[in-house]
């Protein structure tokens, strides 16, 4: 695993976000399904339910429909994945 | 008369080793023609003529009985130049070395330090380590305690943006991905592109905080009055829960910071016509001191 855990010179060095920045959403595309998120996480008073963090999947996958964001599996967002009854994406 | 000096009597001469360097007294030895001792006559001759010559070719000058202390005094006086112009030329050679091996280093000095740079992110260079976004750290660790992730803004005083997150705090486990809201007005009336960068405290937990997609680091261009969303989509490092310096820690705040993005030639942008060109473009940050 880590080699060397809590190093404070590792602190010192910044990493940069995995895949960049998110490309702005101009046209509010994904409107409806950021609000439904944010009063989802209102509701649990923001503990990230597994509800909600089926929403925030949602969310993204609006994102990725409309081409602001990289396609890619659930399993590398850290998300649960889609059953296999209506097809993987 | 050479044969006359048998080999030895000169070995037998111990004060002799004392005067006399060691390969002219090889040569001398091992070597008994009589050319040879000619040219080992000679080579003391370079240095001073020997007084007293019984015979050019047959005598070497190795008979301590017989020389003078004059003669003994210039034998220790060649041997002592020969040694000294023998340990320069070493001193010598040695410092040229060095010279030619730091000359080496200096130039080789450039890659290394690049490699070492990217390979321990050394001085702020960002190491893109994909081995943080593996698939495995992204399943939540299954302890009681979440972790509480607060949301924190700021806007540079010349930047006519209102900057707010869109939720106070969020409760994560380590490993759990978690996605966060911000909103930017722009309420001028002019298009303003913009640039954020962020901070976690406390600093140590920096490094467990690992970011999927964000909104910083980049330009974003907010046209005149336009509102937009911008989200962070994160999750803190697995090996949070079982790094030991990390056990007090249950409480982060992220915090962005939005900046106005300059020109290079000092104009502000201010129009939707002006084309950005990549690289040219300078961060602004005259009123803020502390971030």
């Amino acid at each position: 695993m880590s080699g060397n855990p809590g190093s404070s010179l590792r602190a010192l060095s910044p990493t940069p976000p995995e895949r960049g920045s998110f490309p702005l959403d101009h046209d509010n595309e994904c409107f409806q399904q950021m609000s439904a998120y944010l009063e989802c996480m209102k509701l649990v008073k923001g503990q990230n339910a597994p509800n909600c963090r089926l929403l925030a999947k949602e969310y993204l996958q609006c994102r990725m429909d409309h081409q602001l964001m990289d396609v890619d599996d659930w399993s590398h967002l850290g998300l649960p994945g889609d059953s296999p009854a209506p097809g993987k994406r | 008369m050479s044969s006359m000096l048998s080999k030895t009597n000169i070995l037998s001469r111990a004060s002799l080793r004392f005067l006399v360097p060691r390969s002219v007294v090889r040569q001398g030895i091992t070597r008994s023609l009589p050319s040879q001792t000619t040219y080992i006559y000679r080579s003391y001759t370079q240095q001073q003529a020997p007084p007293r010559m019984n015979s050019q070719e047959k005598i070497p000058k190795f008979d301590i009985s017989k020389l003078s202390k004059a003669e003994i005094q210039r034998l220790r006086d060649f041997k002592h130049q020969e040694d000294t112009k023998m340990k320069n030329r070493t001193i010598a050679l040695y410092f040229s070395s060095m010279a030619v091996l730091f000359l080496g280093l200096s130039y080789a000095a450039v890659p290394i330090y690049r490699a070492l740079c990217a390979r321990t992110g050394f001085g702020g260079i960002p190491i893109t380590d994909r081995r943080k976004f593996t698939d495995d750290k992204l399943i939540p660790v299954d302890t009681e305690k979440r972790i509480k992730i607060s949301f924190t803004s700021e806007v540079s005083q010349i930047l006519p943006w209102k900057f707010v997150p869109q939720q106070r705090e969020v409760y994560v486990l380590p490993g759990e991905t978690a996605l966060a809201f911000y909103k930017a007005k722009n309420h001028s009336d002019k298009d303003i592109i913009g640039m954020a960068t962020y901070s976690i405290s406390p600093g140590e937990a920096a490094q467990y905080f690992n970011k999927i997609q964000c909104f910083c680091f980049e330009e974003q261009k907010l046209a005149a009055g336009e509102e937009i969303d911008m989200p962070v989509f994160f999750f803190i490092d697995p090996d949070f829960a079982s790094d030991p310096a990390m056990r007090n820690i249950d409480d982060i705040i992220l915090h962005y910071t939005f900046f106005k993005a300059h020109y290079g030639d000092g104009s502000a942008v201010s129009d939707a016509a002006a084309t950005v060109a990549p690289g040219s473009v300078l961060v602004k940050n005259p009123d803020d001191d502390d971030e």
